[in-house]
């Protein structure tokens, strides 16, 4: 039995093993750039997402260099003697909406709201849902037991039920948590993120359970290895591959999650533009103001595909085994 | 009653009668467009003479009703069903505009003692519907007034009206005290079961007569309601009955099944109405109120290409009446409310309660974007001020071009006017730079909720942080706007038709101190400004009909001074109806009259 002292340090992850067969793979990470870059299709999703970041960052450049106003500005002249809204024109490319508002600002400005969301929300899941996986599925016992069941207690509640019960109550006054959340972009994040961890962390436990009893892990614990040192050095770099490729799976619901949220009026509040709260203002004119839902649900559909795309490319990428033929 | 809360009277008819009228107002060019568009839709206020019977008319609605309960509801909405199911000591005929007729008074009240003493003969043979079956008395009125001041029901205008009635403060007081106990007010006295006599510290029995004919001048048997009446809010609302022609279905406990808060109200024919007591000939069989219809653009779609369905509490989307003005031009009327519409400032509480800055929103706001969100020049001039078209007052307060104040000479707004205010109010920069977030609750759905946006707008222009609360329109009330505690510093949605012919309906509940409650209260502004209030007490008790249209304009004027909110509207509301339906208007409501409508193949 170990006397807990270290007496060698343990090597480090370096990655996937390299087969030996690939020719010109030196790294790890050219081998998965070079198999990544075979699917032209996510190449071109992945360049569309860079532009669409870029946009999202520079949306207030974007909409000055192309001559729009801002996402929230009134034009009532653009509205007809009913005040019903106008098409595309060459002042306003993408029309207007009920209010005058510039349907092309706001469809740029809403990339900010589902790109924050799909990144905050995703990001802080995936925290919640690794830790908790680890923990469970090395600790085992009643830690296990209690994460366990609560991941099946979640899992068990429509999600969207409990989604758009939780933005209700926080969107009153003065939100939630004694005004730490407050109604609005913080609660579309917030509620995603606590209703979106439990898969990750069912993933996670899972491969924690296979990998603690893995020699290497073995051969760390006899080696002394602290029970942090294992999750950290020896554990949880072998799930880099399951997480990377189930958060960006994760992302793109994420982006239909907080649209639908925004959909159903508990998402973001008005006037911040959102794809989603967008197509639900859309909903009862499109016979007559089509392009109010068309270019809202167009950039929603491209930015969903694109990231289903990549994140097909990415398990295929980092698990060859799957790769399909 | 609030824009979609009042009760009113509808100096309209006159309009229709005559765009004359408009012109010899001193119509601005703005106004005569518009009365020559209004009259292309001009509101049936009759039933045809080949009218049928028979059939089930579908009423659809975005909300709910506010209360079903006579005593509380004050909500134009609510007041379509109240008419059909509530029969009042006087009433309203589709066409009467001016002064009420007898309908559970047996022939004229009688007004004496210098106009302090009020005397109705109740009509004989009258009887509730089931379970309680039994014939109306006198004391039913009584009690019906009493349990106004209880806490659980809250008249909104009892005090309004009736708040000269002997001994009514110290009533008002002991009903604050117990809660439960309907007081009584010794100025209600029944000699028998068929008389009627209240009794006034104050000239002001004309008043009350016209008042009598909302909802609270309906009867209420005590010895059924007073078991409901103890729950704070009262349950009446839940076991209601009635004296109309139609009744909400109800089991045999006098439990309501036909209501199901947010979702349906179903009228059938109360079996105890005697049609040869009653000037109504109700021809329906059966009105089904269907409510949630949140996306008010697809239901008025709904409606005009449907059948047997007219529009209840929404008015169709610009788009869609566009289209019903284009297309469907037999179906739509333009119905005049006698009202007005505004977005409130709460002057109670910071920062609205600096008058500088309340001209600065006023001086911003851009009345002519608000009013295409409602469907532009088609449905109303714009508002200068308060008390509306055709009412006693108007012309005294300035007419449609108002008393001239800079901060309403704009329609389109002022933003140099409004930063010159800002600086007055003590920001030096022109715009708002306080802390405080400012909260403003609408509407969360169709006009109402496009209206708080282009006034949101104007605010986060002006510097405002806004916490913006979009709700369902009875919440809007019944949980914010109307609770002063609730601190909303903007209501967007709130507006008021006149009560009936007097311009004190438009400007005494809304813009008293005295009139400020706790709950239900319709002064949304809570504006409390001793001198108003005085001159409000004072023009109640004028009669001649000159000295009352200066007094009220010169309020209307003292009032709008005070920029406690922003006029943009006397409207008119759009009913529309399937092609089927005889949609007759109620010139007093401003909506349908569920008593005259009917249906063409019933």
């Amino acid at each position: 039995m170990s006397n807990g002292a270290t007496t060698e340090a343990v090597a480090p992850f370096q990655g996937p093993a390299l087969p030996e067969s690939t020719p010109g793979a030196h790294t790890a990470g050219q081998l998965f750039w070079r198999r990544f870059r075979e699917d032209r299709l996510a190449l071109a999703a992945l360049v569309f997402l860079a532009a669409l970041t870029l946009t999202a960052i520079a949306a207030p450049l974007i909409v000055a260099v192309i001559g729009a106003p801002g996402p929230n500005v009134l034009d009532r002249s653009s509205l007809d003697s009913f005040g019903t809204a106008t098409g595309p024109s060459t002042s306003h490319w993408f029309g207007v909406d009920e209010l005058g508002r510039d349907v092309l600002s706001r469809t740029i400005y809403g990339a900010r709201i589902s790109l924050a969301v799909a990144f905050l929300a995703t990001g802080i899941s995936v925290l919640i849902g690794v830790a908790l996986g680890l923990i469970a599925g090395f600790r085992r016992g009643w830690v296990d037991t209690v994460v366990s069941r609560s991941v099946d207690v979640l899992l068990a509640i429509p999600y969207l039920l409990l989604a758009t019960g939780l933005a209700a109550s926080c969107s009153f006054g003065d939100g939630c948590f004694g005004g730490t959340l407050k109604p609005g972009l913080g609660v579309v994040i917030f509620v995603i993120a606590v209703t979106s961890w439990t898969f990750i962390a069912r993933i996670v436990r899972g491969e924690t359970l296979s990998l603690r009893e893995k020699e290497f892990v073995e051969a760390a614990r006899a080696a002394g290895a602290s029970n942090s040192r294992i999750v950290f050095r020896e554990i949880l770099p072998n799930l880099a591959a399951p997480i990377i490729v189930y958060a960006s799976i994760l992302i793109p619901q994420v982006i239909l999650y907080e649209a639908a949220l925004s959909f159903l009026g508990v998402g973001v509040q008005p006037p911040t533009a959102s794809w989603g709260q967008m197509i639900a203002d859309a909903t009862g004119v499109f016979d007559t103001a089509w392009w109010y839902m068309l270019f809202p649900g167009l950039a929603l559909l491209f930015t969903v595909l694109a990231f289903n795309l990549v994140g097909d490319a990415l398990q295929d990428a980092l698990n060859p085994k799957h790769r399909r033929s | 009653m609030g824009i979609q809360s009042l009760r009113t009277m509808s100096v309209m008819l006159a309009v229709v009668v005559a765009s004359i009228g408009f012109a010899a107002c001193g119509s601005s060019d703005d106004n005569e467009g518009t009365s020559a568009s209004q009259n292309q839709f001009p509101p049936l206020n009759e039933a045809p003479s080949d009218a049928k019977e028979g059939g089930t008319l579908t009423v659809l609605a975005a909300g709910d009703v506010d209360y079903l309960d006579p005593g509380a509801g004050y909500y134009q909405f609510t007041y379509m069903v109240d008419f059909a199911t509530q029969r009042t000591l006087v009433s309203w005929p589709p066409d009467e505009i001016k002064t009420p007729q007898p309908d559970l008074s047996d022939g004229e009240p009688q007004v004496t003692d210098g106009g302090k003493t009020l005397t109705f003969k109740i009509k004989q043979g009258i009887e509730y519907s089931p379970p309680v079956d039994r014939e109306i008395k006198s004391q039913d009125f009584k009690y019906a007034i009493e349990r106004g001041l209880l806490p659980g029901v809250a008249t909104g205008y009892l005090s309004s009206y009736l708040g000269s009635l002997v001994g009514f403060e110290a009533a008002e007081e002991a009903a604050g005290e117990s809660g439960a106990e309907a007081p009584n007010i010794p100025g209600i006295t029944t000699p028998n079961d068929r008389t009627l006599v209240l009794k006034f510290t104050q000239p002001v029995a004309a008043t009350a007569m016209q008042a009598l004919s909302l909802p609270l001048g309906a009867p209420v048997p005590e010895e059924y309601a007073k078991q409901f009446d103890q729950e704070s809010p009262s349950t009446y609302g839940q076991h209601l009955v009635g004296t109309g022609p139609y009744m909400i279905e109800n089991d045999s406990s006098g439990k309501l099944t036909g209501y199901t808060p947010g979702k349906e109200i179903k009228l059938v024919r109360n079996p105890n109405w005697d049609p040869a007591s009653d000037y109504r000939p109700a021809y329906l069989d059966a009105i089904n109120v269907r409510e949630g219809f949140e996306d008010t653009a697809s239901a008025s779609r709904k409606i005009l290409t449907g059948q047997s369905q007219v529009n209840g509490d929404f008015p169709p989307d610009p788009p869609v009446l566009k289209e019903a003005s284009q297309k469907y031009e037999d179906q739509l009327m333009l119905a005049p409310q006698g009202g007005n519409r505004y977005i409130s400032l709460n002057t109670a509480i910071p920062p609205f309660d600096n008058i500088n800055l309340r001209k600065a929103v006023v001086a911003a706001s851009d009345r002519e974007a608000l009013r295409l969100t409602r469907g532009g020049e088609l449905v109303g001039p714009i508002a200068t001020h308060y008390i509306p078209p055709e009412m006693p007052g108007f012309e005294e307060a300035g007419g449609y071009e108002g008393a001239g104040f800079d901060f309403l000479a704009n329609p389109e707004g002022d933003a140099q006017l409004a930063a010159s205010y800002m600086k007055k109010a003590g920001y030096p920069s022109g715009k708002y730079t306080g802390g405080e977030s400012v909260l403003m609750v609408s509407d969360d759905t169709g006009v109402g909720r496009k209206t708080a946006e282009v006034e949101l707008a104007t605010l986060e222009k002006l510097g405002f942080d806004v916490t913006f609360r979009p709700v369902t329109h009875d919440t809007m009330y019944t949980r914010f706007c109307n609770v002063p505690k609730a601190e909303v510093a903007v209501c967007p949605n709130v507006g008021w038709l006149k009560d009936f012919n007097d311009p004190q309906t438009i400007l005494d509940p809304t813009f008293n101190g005295a009139a400020i409650q706790p709950v239900n209260n319709s002064n949304w502004p809570q504006l409390n400004v001793p001198k108003i209030n005085k001159a409000m007490d004072r023009a109640k008790l004028i009669s001649d009909p000159e000295e009352l249209a200066q007094a009220w304009g010169e309020i209307d004027t003292m009032v709008t001074a005070q920029a406690p909110a922003v006029p943009w509207i006397w409207d008119y509301f759009p009913a529309i109806g399937s092609s089927n339906v005889s949609n007759v208007i109620n010139a007093f409501n401003g909506n349908t009259d569920l008593s005259y409508t009917s249906l063409t193949n019933p």
